[in-house]
């Protein structure tokens, strides 16, 4: 088992107190984030960049701590394919959860609105430092569990609502 | 004579036959009983059938659509958030 780094100058500035405001680090005592925020990254992205896009291998998950990010989805129009926004996330909000989940394959593109500044956190030793510290994975996972279920209600709720109107209008 | 008769005879039943036709034609009309006049769709020009409302370019296609993703992810990320009674949640599937 590979040693889990700790905390240490090499993790971004205030990436710890980032963390407490995160949905997938809600619970966690503050020795655990500082863990966790010694395997963070910092990772920056002008408006408009995009940060992925559908389909891609996800390697990492991210957190924002400052900007806004789009969720995007590949919409053909008029025999053109643009990315459509579904939802936009702000601060302490998850991106590329399909990082901690196989296939580990996005399921959405995500595109910065606003400058953005995210953390980082790639797959590899967040799985090892959960492995270590089981107690610490099962409250991350059951928040991603909610992170993502939300999301599944949202879209169901979406599609279920497109559905009942052509149903409306069809069979009047 | 008996055929001029025969012939004028014929002239008027054929002209009040004529006045008959116009006269039930124009009844049908004001009942709005008539058939030959296509069904206007809803959504859809009254004249040339086309649909009424459409974007005209890619940008203004995404923007209603991202438009109406907005306006109805609030109005299911609200019910959400009142999770509670089921009552509320049964407005969740409807638009």
């Amino acid at each position: 088992m590979t040693p889990t780094r700790s905390p240490s100058a090499a993790s971004p500035p205030g990436a710890s107190d980032s963390l407490g405001d995160a949905e997938l680090f809600a619970g966690l005592s503050d020795e655990h984030r500082r863990s966790l925020a010694a395997l963070a990254r910092e990772r920056r992205a002008e408006a408009g960049e995009i940060l992925f896009r559908l389909g891609e291998r996800a390697e990492a998950f991210l957190v924002i701590r400052r900007g806004r990010v789009d969720l995007t989805f590949p919409l053909l129009v008029m025999g053109e394919t643009r990315e459509t926004r579904f939802q936009s996330l702000e601060a302490g909000r998850t991106l590329a959860w399909s990082a901690l989940v196989a296939p580990y394959r996005l399921t959405m593109g995500a595109r910065a609105t606003t400058e953005v500044e995210m953390l980082a956190f790639e797959r590899g030793p967040i799985e090892r430092l959960f492995q270590e510290q089981p107690l610490m994975g099962h409250v991350v996972m059951s928040n991603l569990a909610g992170v993502v279920a939300a999301r599944l209600h949202e879209l169901l709720a979406l599609w279920v609502r497109e559905v009942q109107r052509n149903v409306s209008q069809t069979y009047r | 004579m008996l055929l001029t008769v025969m012939i004028a005879g014929g002239l008027f039943l054929g002209m009040i036959a004529i006045l008959a036709r116009g006269y039930l034609q124009i009844e049908q009309e004001r009942n709005g009983k008539v058939t030959d006049v296509p069904a206007v769709q809803p959504g859809h020009c009254m004249l040339c059938n086309a649909p009424l409302r459409r974007p005209g370019t890619v940008d203004e296609a995404v923007f209603e659509v991202q438009r109406r993703i907005d306006t109805e992810i609030q109005d299911v990320v609200a019910i959400l958030d009142r999770a509670g009674p089921a009552t509320s949640y049964s407005r969740l599937y409807q638009s």
